[in-house]
């Protein structure tokens, strides 16, 4: 029942006046040529006076910042900008309520701030009920008034947030991301019973001093760990770029002047916003594309003197969205594509894909077509399909976008083992979690350049520079650099590391 | 993009979408109807004037017209040799294949050179249109003229899409070169099946699933509650220049109608005869 009506009994035309939807792909829900097009779209289709809608559509694109780009095609926009496009769209509607469906979970840190910014100042302003499916809690969660948490289709949370963040340590075993400080506060609970949970990084500033034994503190050393970056400069670089420049057929200049040398075993993070190089960084790598000035060399060897498909068996790149990797019609087809491409002999082919396949637990499906498999499970088949070609290098670009935190989280164990067992490991991405937890080292890209290189911790313990380039530490570095002052690390990556450290300088009361 | 719109407020951007579609029908009609490469050059030389007029940027255009050299000139070789018209004692340079079959004559070049002038008004003409021309303004024109509503949107839609799936497929490929996949064979017919075979699955059953999400979106968004009477932001109305300039097209249309069959103008004789002239 919406609003009184059946649904069974009403079409979706129907409805769609009364519930407004924001999809989580950007590029699946634009369908007019301008944005302008775009905004008046839902409202011309219900017939609205066209003065009005003029009237609608000029007041959404100024509200969603985004009037300058009304005769552009709604495609050409970055994908912050398409996100308010449609969310533009979807108010000119005027619904009575709004639906939005991970509307952040395809954008870079800068895109989904400013969704979450608009979707706010949206909630404030029309005070209409917004309900909003998100993986994203920590900044999401104190902004809504209730939360449903649901596993395998039922129900198994309905309340405030106060009441989900009391049950952190439940959320996470479901596989959801509640907040580092509201982890924090629930790890801490078994050493202070007395401790509130935490909802806000602002909460989590004004609370944590009062358990802090002060002298305690002051006198531990500043910086967790000195540890240095865990490769040795005897070690022969595997990929080494030299003044490498790349400038598209347009004329965009993506990279300047890049010189990085990436050792064997290295597990490196490469950060920074879209269209800050990453990608085509490690383009390079594999032969994809070639430097329009300057040299990228991959284990010695000169790509420009390589075909890509000589370097494939060096270097393996999975891609962002799996599914523009797959195209076989068979798992077992797609295991086998790439060595088939590099005509290794049947009987290794043959072994590697078994042993692959067993690792992923892919056997069961070998015959199954890949696009009829699960979104997890096509990941994980695009991973293995780029591992039977046993490259020593692996790229992954964004290994966890779209999944949720529990599938993401293994997937990056299975490379943290890879890298462990001596393979070097390049990620890509934008969450800063995760290149926290599992990276050793991290490269900052800005505008095409190499804004910062160094062990994670270093890169993190300077928050004042890394926010030049709109990117933030995880929240519970935040907090521990937010209290400096009285003398906690700035380099804390962790929620467990937070934890036994705050356990150590804690005020024992009972004493 | 080919098709892309490229704003401006000329008289010829303000024209109303009908008064544009019936230019297009005038010229197009021009166009067939002549055969002098001397009309022909001057009507194409008017469609140029426009796009000076309206401030096209002239390097798309050229990159477009160097795109098609080769067609031209394959085109341009047929019909000097074959022109599709009986020449009545025409002047033969040499043949190709001695001593008599596949003949260069000036009569042949004279028809060619038309040919290929009528062959490039046509395409360069949809090509202004549509840089002058908003596609939704286009589409609600051929919407006025009985078009379903349904298939207005279809073109839109499709139009609009054609970027993205041209990203979609340049990362498919990048995708299986990732994995040793090879695309850059120098043999065309090497290089077709690897396309072919490789490219096609992916790229259909991508775009099966987008058109499905598409589809979903324009559904949400009350597309079908009724088609038929939903309104436009920017409807289209004739404006006094859309009478005046529709007055003048519908004259050239009937000129262009009649001028070769009636007056025996612009036919491939005149340059032809000119040349004979001087040559005499």
């Amino acid at each position: 029942m919406i609003r009184g009506y059946n649904t069974r009994e009403y079409g979706i035309s129907y409805f769609s006046r009364l519930v407004g939807l924001l999809f989580q792909d950007p590029d699946s829900q634009l369908v007019c040529p301008t944005v302008e097009d775009e905004v008046a779209f839902g409202a011309e289709n219900y017939a609205v006076p066209p003065e009005e809608i003029k009237r609608r559509v000029d007041e959404n694109l100024k509200l969603m910042r985004i009037k300058r780009y009304r005769e552009r095609n709604p495609h050409r926009l970055s994908g912050g900008e398409k996100q308010a496009c449609a969310l533009a769209a979807v108010i000119t509607m005027l619904p009575k309520i709004f639906v939005l469906d991970e509307p952040t979970s395809n954008l870079d840190p800068i895109g989904s701030h400013m969704v979450l910014d608009l979707i706010t100042s949206l909630a404030k302003r029309e005070r209409r009920t917004l309900v909003i499916v998100e993986h994203k809690l920590a900044e999401l969660l104190p902004l809504v008034d209730r939360v449903i948490v649901m596993n395998e289709g039922k129900i198994i949370l309905n309340g405030t947030p106060q009441d989900f963040i009391e049950n952190a340590d439940k959320m996470a075993e479901i596989g959801l991301k509640p907040p580092q400080v509201s982890l924090l506060a629930d790890k801490l609970k078994k050493y202070i019973p007395s401790i509130p949970p935490l909802l806000t990084l602002e909460e989590a500033i004004k609370f944590l001093p009062q358990i802090l034994d002060r002298t305690k503190v002051k006198n531990s050393f500043n910086s967790l760990h000195q540890e240095k970056r865990e490769f040795k400069s005897s070690n022969r670089p595997v990929i080494e770029t030299q003044d490498l420049w790349h400038v598209y057929p347009g004329g965009t200049t993506a990279l300047k002047s890049m010189n990085l040398k990436i050792y064997s075993g290295e597990y490196v993070a490469i950060v920074g916003q879209n269209g800050s190089g990453k990608t085509t960084l490690v383009k390079h790598f594999n032969g994809l594309l070639k430097p329009t000035k300057g040299r990228v060399y991959v284990y010695g060897e000169d790509t420009f003197k390589k075909r890509i498909d000589e370097l494939s068996t060096i270097v393996g790149y999975c891609f962002q969205n799996p599914d523009f990797q797959l195209c076989c019609r068979t798992v077992e087809k797609e295991l086998r594509f790439g060595p088939e491409n590099v005509k290794l002999p049947e009987k290794e082919i043959e072994k590697r894909v078994k042993d692959v396949a067993e690792i992923f637990g892919l056997k069961e499906y070998f015959n199954e077509n890949p696009f009829s498999l699960s979104k997890g499970q096509r990941q994980k088949l695009a991973v293995a399909s780029i591992l039977t070609m046993e490259p020593k290098i692996l790229i992954v670009d964004e290994p966890t976008t779209g999944q949720d935190y529990k599938t993401g989280k293994n997937m990056m164990e299975f490379y943290k083992r890879l890298n462990e067992r001596g393979r070097t490991v390049i990620i890509i991405t934008h969450d800063m979690n995760l290149a926290a937890e599992y990276a050793k080292r991290t490269i900052v890209l800005k505008d095409g350049e190499v804004f910062m290189d160094g062990s994670t911790r270093e890169v993190y313990s300077q928050a004042k520079k890394l926010e030049e380039t709109y990117l933030k530490p995880p929240q519970i570095t935040e907090l521990f650099q937010a209290l400096s002052d009285y003398g906690l690390p700035p380099d804390v990556l962790t929620v467990d590391e937070a934890t036994n450290y705050v356990v150590e300088h804690i005020i024992h009361r009972g004493e | 993009m080919a098709f892309e719109y490229v704003p401006g407020n000329t008289f010829f951007h303000r024209l109303d979408p009908r008064v544009k579609i019936a230019l297009i029908a005038a010229f197009i009609v021009m166009a067939v109807s002549f055969s002098d490469p001397i009309w022909l050059g001057c009507v194409y030389f008017s469609l140029l004037m426009i796009i000076r007029y309206c401030k096209l940027p002239w390097d798309r255009v050229k990159g477009f017209l160097k795109g098609i050299t080769l067609v031209v000139a394959v085109y341009m070789l047929f019909n000097t040799i074959y022109p599709p018209v009986t020449l009545s004692d025409p002047l033969i340079f040499f043949y190709l294949i001695p001593p008599s079959s596949l003949p260069i004559s000036l009569d042949g070049i004279v028809w060619a050179i038309g040919a290929v002038v009528r062959f490039l008004i046509i395409l360069t003409l949809l090509r202004v249109m549509l840089m002058i021309t908003p596609m939704k303004q286009m589409i609600l024109a051929l919407v006025k003229f009985g078009l379903p509503p349904e298939f207005g949107l279809a073109l839109t839609t499709g139009f609009g899409y054609l970027p993205v799936l041209a990203d979609e497929n340049q990362k498919i490929m990048e995708a299986q070169q990732a994995r040793g996949f090879r695309y850059g064979y120098r043999n065309p017919i090497k290089k077709f099946k690897a396309l072919f075979t490789q490219l096609l699955i992916p790229a259909i059953s991508n775009s099966m699933r987008r058109t499905q999400d598409i589809a979903i979106a324009i559904e949400s968004k009350g597309f079908s509650y009724d088609p038929r009477s939903r309104t436009y932001m920017h409807s289209i109305k004739f404006q006094k220049t859309d009478y005046v300039t529709l007055a003048v097209t519908v004259f050239i249309l009937v000129f262009a109608v009649l001028a070769r069959p009636i007056f025996g103008w612009a036919n491939y004789t005149f340059t032809l005869s000119l040349i004979k002239n001087l040559m005499l």
